[in-house]
């Protein structure tokens, strides 16, 4: 959720003043507004545009709020007043792709990143804050006067290196958004953007993405945009993206502005300006900073736009073209970046599970974070792929497994299936479906699978929070009188302590690691995570012919201790019956001892028998089916004291009404003079030693008594 | 020594009591020897100073709870004993103290003295609104060598 503390109130971020004015509110020491009198300010390279709306969206350092305004020669129009806002306001000229089906003024107009996305949206350490699925190429726009004259669109790396001396104004420096989808990165072509540094990062998400969802991890952009809908000239937008929220908790804000369209006055003299920097020594590193602001791979050379870091094949030379901006822990950028290096003497690097060194930098950063972000984690799976399967793909695997084909091939091939999970509800489909190789056998039946697009991952199951509330609003309210606690499904029941939760929103999001199906619930109290637990949500299943050979055995040897257990409880009672009759109250005690430990042995059996795991291993104390006959939604039960059967509405808690405040009076523990207090009133200590009080000592004794007593004042 | 005579509806342990004037600034003779706590004095009977239950005495600055008998002469003897809550609450007010219990309901500190059921009832929320990937594929194989 967008801070508002720090961005200020989304409803008062632009608002129109007048109808040449566009007021930016709450973000800075004083609002900034677009007003007469900037048009003469020259360009300050390095230094903030303080009170610009993205200054304060993407922090004091961040990439737009190093704006420059500056007179030239090129006049707004009417058609292309949306330059003068996105310049300040870091919006686009053009529509973004939206769903036709979105209405105007709807939140989350834009298309977020699906499911989909989270699947593959696994980081890399090189990546570590970044969506990994999402690159930018900084293009420059320059041209060769301040009037115009010929014109450029480079690459920032070509740009500088080949073109800045003969076109030295830059009018524009942007990202050039790249998506990968399903292995092979895409360019979205951005077209005719123009606008002076860096913007417009979160404006290419196509129309198959699914609609109403919030935005995913990885990405923080700030953006004003137009011309969507129908209302193409009225109706603007800003949107503040945040990064590595999940899905669920972040919203994208935006608002809407109805902007003048006709002639602007921008400035003192009444000309109506544009925006440009000129081209100096650094400048290729400083837009590098812009870009990392936002914490995003990012590239520099057009060459390297598409390189996929995690193929295996990947020089140096593409390696280390790519870059990413490290974002602090409040998600805010400031404008560093690193790149990574790959580890080639490992075996898993051998078994292709590339690996990319982790930059302590970038760890620091993200360790220490109580952000209720689960991060995609990806890692290498030592030559192992995990397979997504149907129940009757399964199936089909163990046939072939078993049949003559697979047998001729020499290999047992269940010796290299490693584990088979199970989860009821299923397992997000990464991709489409491929025939499942095993040890580089393909199993020639039509069986296939979606394959893990990497060994392992961790997902979340995050749940809408849920506030807890007090209830008397006095003692009652707290342990021992209340208590709450928290049923975890596949987990464990845990207890809230009472003084720690009232007025907070609890919400549980689950981390699954598909390869061993245990994972960790995080209980999150606002946006803190409280508590962490294990849990095991997918199951073992016992596949091979080892293994249910020996979940047969366990069950036969346990439905056997369990019948000499009931025989054992017959001769206990015929023991017990002829003792007593003896009048040997003594034997019978024994006796009945013995009963009970029969009793307690025919219920170890059956208990056994229950429980039989399957011969495999199981982290954790709650890797069962049965857990799946539980409710699969987290439960808050809290237990308070009934309420006595007399209680009327008007007077819920009779004992705590008018007569017992009276007569009794509420526990309390003030000192004070007792002019402070009214009523009646009950004190502990008193002092009755002050100027002017000269009653006898029989007097302040017979006070003291009734102030210990009780007295009404 | 003149004495004033009231009634008061209120408790002993009223700090500031309301009072309903009977007859004020009657002159009487305390007996003697008097003891300023609980001093004596003797009125003519009439029925409203039979009703007395409270007493003024301006030279003492005191208030007293009285008890009146009549004798056979028809005269009414007052005995007195002095409220010291009343006589004194303006300088007990000033007084400071640890009040333990108060009639105003602010504290969350354990009363002892309210009963509370030890039966408790239960009250339940789910937090129904888990995003579960619901799919067919319910079974994720590990293999050795898949690619």
């Amino acid at each position: 959720m967008v801070n508002e503390s720090v961005y200020g109130a989304r409803n008062t971020w632009i608002t129109l003043t007048s109808g040449s004015t566009i007021k930016f509110a709450n973000f800075g020491d004083n609002d900034a507004t677009i007003r007469k009198g900037f048009s003469t300010e020259k360009l300050k390279p390095n230094k903030p545009y303080n009170n610009s709306i993205v200054h304060s969206a993407l922090g004091n350092e961040s990439a737009i709020s190093r704006m420059r305004t500056f007179k030239g020669a090129e006049e707004l129009s009417a058609d292309n007043f949306d330059q003068l806002q996105w310049s300040f306001a870091c919006g686009s000229t053009y529509f973004y792709e939206v769903d036709s089906t979105y209405t105007n003024n709807a939140e989350n107009m834009l298309a977020p990143i699906t499911n989909n996305y989270i699947i593959n949206a696994a980081i890399y350490p090189i990546v570590n804050y970044a969506y990994k699925n999402i690159r930018a190429l900084i293009t420059v726009d320059a041209q060769k006067t301040i009037t115009g004259g010929a014109t450029v669109s480079k690459s920032l790396h070509d740009y500088c290196e080949n073109f800045s001396a003969t076109y030295p104004y830059i009018t524009a420096v942007y990202l050039n958004l790249y998506e990968k989808i399903n292995n092979d990165w895409y360019s979205f072509n951005v077209q005719g953007l123009k606008g002076l540094l860096i913007h417009n990062v979160t404006t290419y998400f196509s129309k198959t993405r699914q609609m109403g969802k919030t935005f995913e991890s990885g990405l923080i952009g700030s953006l004003v945009g137009t011309n969507y809908g129908s209302n193409a000239n009225t109706n603007r937008f800003i949107i503040l993206g945040k990064l590595n929220q999940r899905l669920g908790d972040n919203k994208i804000y935006k608002t809407d502005m109805n902007i003048v369209t006709g002639d602007v006055d921008v400035y003192d003299d009444g000309t109506r300006g544009h925006f440009y920097i000129e081209y100096y020594g650094g400048f290729e590193e400083y837009a590098m900073h812009q870009a990392a602001c936002f914490g995003i791979q990012f590239v520099t050379d057009s060459q390297f736009a598409t390189v996929d870091i995690e193929d295996p094949e990947i020089t140096d030379e593409e390696l280390n073209a790519v870059y990413i901006g490290v974002l602090d822990e409040s998600y805010i950028g400031h404008g560093d970046f690193v790149n990574g290096e790959r580890i080639f003497e490992t075996d898993q690097y051998d078994k292709d599970a590339e690996q990319i060194e982790y930059d302590p930098n970038i760890e620091s950063a993200d360790f220490g974070d109580l952000e209720t972000d689960s991060h995609n984690i990806i890692g290498g799976s030592g030559g192992h792929t995990i397979y997504n399967m149907t129940e009757n793909n399964l199936a089909l695997l163990v046939k072939w497994a078993h049949s003559e084909e697979s047998g001729d091939t020499g290999q047992n091939y269940f010796d290299y299936i490693t584990s088979v999970k199970y989860c009821p509800f299923g397992f997000t489909k990464k991709g489409d479906d491929e025939t499942v190789k095993i040890n580089g056998h393909l199993v020639s039946v039509d069986t296939t699978a979606v394959k893990g697009s990497k060994g392992y991952r961790i997902d979340g199951y995050a749940c809408e929070p849920f506030t807890i509330n007090r209830y008397f609003n006095d003692f009652r309210d707290f342990e021992p009188y209340t208590q709450i606690s928290l049923k975890l499904p596949f987990a464990d029941t845990i207890q809230l302590p009472t003084m720690e939760w009232y007025g907070h929103n609890l919400s549980v999001s689950y981390a699954v690691d598909e390869m061993t199906g245990t994972g960790v619930v995080k209980v999150l109290r606002d946006s803190l995570v409280w508590l962490t637990v294990n849990c095991v949500v997918a199951i073992d299943v016992p596949l091979t012919v080892l293994n249910a050979g020996s979940y047969h055995n366990a069950l036969i040897q346990a439905k056997t201790q369990r019948n000499s257990a009931l025989i054992g409880i017959g001769m206990s009672a015929v023991s017990m019956g002829a003792n007593i009759s003896a009048g040997n109250y003594v034997g019978a005690t024994l006796s009945g001892g013995g009963l009970v430990n029969a009793v307690d042995s025919f219920k170890q059996s059956d208990y056994n028998l229950h429980h039989i795991t399957k011969p495999v291993a199981h982290v954790g104390g709650t890797g069962d089916i049965t857990n799946y006959t539980a409710s699969w939604y987290p439960q808050i039960v809290i237990e308070r004291p009934y309420k006595f059967s007399y209680e009327s509405k008007d007077s819920p808690f009779v004992l705590d009404n008018a007569a017992y405040s009276e007569t009794i009076g509420h526990a309390c523990l003030k000192c004070d003079t007792l002019n402070k207090f009214t009523g009646f009133t009950v004190c502990a200590d008193v002092n009755l030693s002050i100027d002017g009080f000269n009653a006898t000592a029989e007097e302040k004794a017979t006070i003291e008594n009734y102030l210990k007593a009780g007295v009404i004042l | 020594m003149n004495v004033s005579l009231y009634k008061t509806p209120d408790a002993a342990h009223v700090l500031n009591k309301s009072t309903t004037e009977i007859q004020i600034d009657i002159a009487a003779k305390i007996t003697t020897p008097f003891n300023i706590l609980r001093p004596m004095f003797t009125l003519e009977y009439t029925a409203a100073r039979a009703a007395c239950n409270y007493v003024y005495i301006p030279a003492f600055n005191r208030w007293y709870f009285c008890q009146v008998t009549m004798d056979s002469a028809k005269r009414l003897h007052f005995a007195c004993e002095v409220d010291a809550l009343m006589s004194w609450r303006s300088s007990i007010k000033q007084c400071t103290a640890t009040v333990i219990r108060n009639g105003t309901r602010t504290t969350d500190i354990i009363d002892t003295k309210l009963p509370v059921p030890k039966i408790n009832y239960i009250e339940s929320h789910y937090l129904n609104s888990m995003d579960y990937p619901e799919s067919a594929y319910q079974y994720a194989v590990t293999v050795y060598g898949g690619e």
